[in-house]
């Protein structure tokens, strides 16, 4: 069998075990579209006490969209989070990589790039339900595009995270934790709560140097069709995926020659 | 000890077809599949028996043991084990009974087995005197005692199924149920397993249920066997019983130093011989055994000779084969 | 009397397996810090750049609503101490069929099921929670009476959490997998950590009566900040009351469910 046969086999049961259990499917569909209609549109619904009331250069509506954009980057760009390498390591299942001609890497960007589908037809799905019920408007078809790419390219930079940390399993006993923290983390830095304008100036000043921004905040800007963070964000991105893949080469080989030593 | 009455359990499961198409579809479109993994069972077990319970993999062996220990819920019929009905899951009943199983482990991974021992112990209200003479005799008898303060992540399976063993008898339940206890373990575990059980049982005379793919296990332990295929029991009876269910002929074979070159002597007893001819498996009846195993041994060369040691895997694995068999009965 | 006394013996082993498991691999004990801390910080600074731009919400000031924000904290502390990893456990265990062993056990299932796993480095981050209360209930001038029906509306309220929790996890019964109710159970407790002056119309008075993921930090609060409102008390406990029957219900429904996958 080719190895593309191989890959497009892995991205297939990737499917079927996505859908398996159908209920888990639907709440997690829903989850993130009903946390967005409750905690965002009540909360900044409360916040705006009235109609023409303006919050650091925002209206309510354009708070909204802001938000909207939000869950649609969130769902695209964060997919990644249920690739659980870490527990293939820990639970030994590691061994049948090593004995299978298809390799360790290539069976989970395998299934990350079958999670990525899922994810995105429910992005899309979303998207449509949004925009049904008026709470986005559409920026022009290249600002789409180039918004689409730029978020699936942060996707590909989350995978590249949740590779690494997951491959720390070889080392630590639980990896969920260093996943939790960092996505805690990025979601308050990156814009995904509060719009990084909010922001005090010296945190902002200080953000502008880290690739949190890139990673909610430009994206939204572009679905919003504001285009100046694209530079910035797409070099930020790049040469961040580029490191992760050094580093994860690098943290792979040292984990495997312990794990092979140990056979753990 | 045990009744059971029209005993059933039904699982439902569903067909997918395979892909992507498959997987959308069987989001709304389910073909569910019924299947009887128990079918009106019944089953009558006294106080002190060891009784095997035997059947092909899927025949229905262990959602009968889960049963009969409260885990699952019968979907219809009668069950009762020790005057409670299991699933009512009263505390005076749990207390009274064990399930061991070869496949899962009650003991935690991440420490060693003593503080699982201890938490067994409070589980089961157990004495700490008590505690402490039975984990000190089971560990001597198992030949565990360094072992108890090992984390059990480094144990061998079978050093693991040794303290598994001991954490479900500490409270010497009245009937334990043995599910497939020494797989995958070498035969000298397995024999500590064996050896283990059946000294435990001489001294506290407890109802035993096994189940097992290990013929030995059979043989050496119980007296009484249970057959189950497709759910439904296809034999209850004395273990010499079984044995003789596909009739009471013994199997003897005879490996030749050059093939005979005369095999019609053979032939009226089933014959079966190897691809060169230099040994040959027969089926005698009893009562011509002495007489035809001293003929062909005067008579032709042979390097050596054997009855077979576990009739019962034979007749196990026939059944397992052919099932039709047993409706001639 | 007796059997109390042994839970409790029992739940002592609990915490002392737990303990000799989690500091048998402290880099992660250290990281669970950690986490609790970034969880913390990016709560309360969510306040904070919100009311550099508002005066308040609703009829609540920055304080108020930081003290609530600091008293939910707690209770998820508290959840996170006790609670928390075993949901993740039941979901595999479930799935593995590995319930069986505690289905045996003759004492209450729950125990085994729900409060096997503790994390004890939780302790540190309540202690830290505790104190930044004192300092948030100082600050809106806290009287002796509301000092001493604290302790009482924090117990109720890890009551009611406890409760509504374990029953959404029971859900886990009927889907098998349980990403999916782990996930909207997160999704709840995110719903909780907003006062429920900000939430309106049905969605509302579900959260408040069928679900009542909002009566437990919000309900206390009211109290607290205007003791006139002390039909909110009532109501709390009505809830844990109810509740807890309901999950006793769904118990007796849930254990029927179980089909105890072979391995």
């Amino acid at each position: 069998m080719s190895n593309f046969k191989k890959w497009l086999e892995t991205i297939r049961i990737g499917w079927s075990m996505v859908t398996a259990y159908r209920l888990n499917f639907f709440l997690l569909i829903i989850g993130p579209a009903l946390v967005f209609y409750f905690i965002k549109v009540s909360l900044w619904s409360a916040v705006y006490t009235d109609k023409d009331m303006l919050i650091n250069g925002y209206s309510l509506p354009q708070m909204l969209h802001y938000h909207a954009w939000a869950l649609i980057v969130v769902l695209m760009a964060q997919s990644s989070n249920g690739v659980n390498l870490g527990e293939d390591i820990r639970f030994g299942r590691m061994s049948k990589y090593l004995i299978y001609p298809f390799n360790f890497w290539e069976f989970h960007t395998a299934s990350f790039i079958s999670f990525q589908t899922i994810q995105f037809v429910i992005a899309i799905f979303t998207l449509a339900l949004l925009c049904f019920s008026d709470l986005v408007s559409l920026p022009s078809f290249s600002n789409l595009m180039i918004a689409f790419a730029y978020t699936s390219l942060v996707g590909i930079f989350w995978f590249s995270v949740q590779y690494t940390t997951g491959l720390l399993a070889f080392w630590l006993e639980e990896t969920w934790t260093m996943r939790v923290m960092f996505q805690l983390l990025v979601n308050f830095l990156s814009g995904s709560i509060i719009p990084i304008s909010f922001f005090p100036a010296w945190a902002q000043n200080y953000l502008q140097y880290t690739p949190f921004p890139s990673l909610t905040y430009t994206p939204i800007n572009l679905f919003m069709g504001q285009m100046q963070g694209l530079h910035q964000g797409l070099i930020t991105i790049t040469i961040s995926i580029v490191a992760m893949f050094f580093i994860n080469t690098y943290i792979w080989r040292r984990g495997l020659r312990l794990f092979t030593a140990a056979g753990m | 000890m045990i009744t059971t009455k029209k005993l059933i359990k039904k699982y439902v499961s569903y067909k997918k077809q395979p892909g992507i198409k498959g997987a959308i579809k069987s989001l709304w479109d389910r073909s569910f599949i019924e299947k009887n993994a128990v079918d009106a069972f019944d089953l009558e077990i006294g106080k002190g028996e060891i009784v095997g319970l035997l059947g092909p993999n899927g025949a229905g062996k262990t959602t009968l043991m889960k049963m009969f220990t409260g885990i699952i819920v019968p979907s219809s019929g009668d069950l009762e084990v020790l005057g409670f009905n299991p699933f009512d899951r009263k505390k005076e009943f749990r207390k009274k009974i064990a399930l061991v199983m070869g496949q899962k482990s009650q003991l935690w991974w991440d420490i060693p087995a003593m503080d699982s021992l201890h938490l067994i112990k409070a589980y089961y209200e157990i004495p700490t005197a008590d505690f402490n003479e039975r984990v000190a005799e089971m560990a001597k008898i198992l030949n565990v005692e360094e072992l108890l303060h090992v984390h059990v992540r480094k144990l061998s399976l079978g050093e693991r199924m040794k303290l598994e063993l001991m954490a479900s008898l500490l409270h010497q339940p009245e009937v334990i149920f043995l599910d497939e206890p020494t797989i995958g373990l070498d035969l000298v575990a397995q024999d500590a397993i064996r050896n283990f059980i059946k000294s435990y049982h001489e001294k506290y005379n407890p109802t035993v249920i096994l189940t097992s793919h290990y013929m030995q296990d059979v043989q050496s332990l119980c007296s009484r066997l249970v057959l189950i295929m497709n759910g439904e029991k296809k034999f209850d009876g004395d273990i010499l019983d079984f044995e003789k269910i596909l009739g009471t002929d013994k199997v003897v074979s005879f490996n030749f130093e050059t093939s005979p070159s005369d095999k019609s002597a053979f032939e009226k007893y089933n014959a079966k011989w190897d691809l060169n001819g230099l040994s040959v498996e027969l089926a005698l009846p009893q009562q011509e055994l002495r007489a035809f195993s001293g003929y062909v041994l005067e008579h032709f060369d042979v390097i050596d000779f054997q009855t077979e040691k576990l009739p019962i895997e034979r007749v196990m694995k026939q059944l397992m084969l052919r099932p039709e068999l047993l409706n001639h009965e | 009397m007796k059997s109390v006394l042994n839970y409790f013996n029992i739940y002592r082993n609990f915490v002392s397996c737990s303990l000799t498991e989690e500091l048998s691999f402290r880099l992660n004990f250290f990281l669970l810090l950690v986490v609790d801390a970034i969880f913390t910080l990016s709560a309360l600074g969510t306040t904070f750049i919100l009311f550099d731009h508002i005066p308040a919400l609703g009829n609540w000031n920055r304080d108020q609503l930081q003290f609530f924000l600091v008293f939910m904290l707690i209770i998820d502390d508290f959840q996170g101490l006790v609670l928390s990893s075993n949901f993740w456990m039941l979901s595999t265990d479930l799935k593995a069929g590995n319930l069986d062993f505690t289905f045996l056990k003759p004492i209450h299932s729950f125990l085994p099921m729900f409060f096997r796993y503790l994390r004890p480095s939780s302790v540190i981050s309540l202690v830290i929670d505790i104190a930044l209360l004192f300092y948030f209930a100082d600050k809106l001038h806290f009287t002796y009476v509301d000092y001493i029906a604290l302790p009482f509306l924090l117990f109720l309220s890890v009551c009611l959490r406890f409760i509504l929790e374990m029953a959404i996890a029971l859900l886990m019964f009927w889907t098998t997998e349980g990403v999916g109710i782990n996930f909207i159970r997160l999704q709840l407790q995110s719903l909780s950590r907003w006062p429920d002056l900000i939430y309106r119309g049905i969605a509302k008075k579900v959260l408040m009566t069928l679900l009542p993921v909002l009566l437990v930090g919000s309900a206390p609060m009211h109290f607290l900040f205007d003791h006139s409102k002390w039909h909110y008390i009532l109501w709390l406990i009505v809830a844990v009351v109810v509740f807890a029957f309901i999950l006793h219900l769904s118990w007796e429904k849930a254990r029927i469910r179980y089909e105890s996958a072979s391995s």
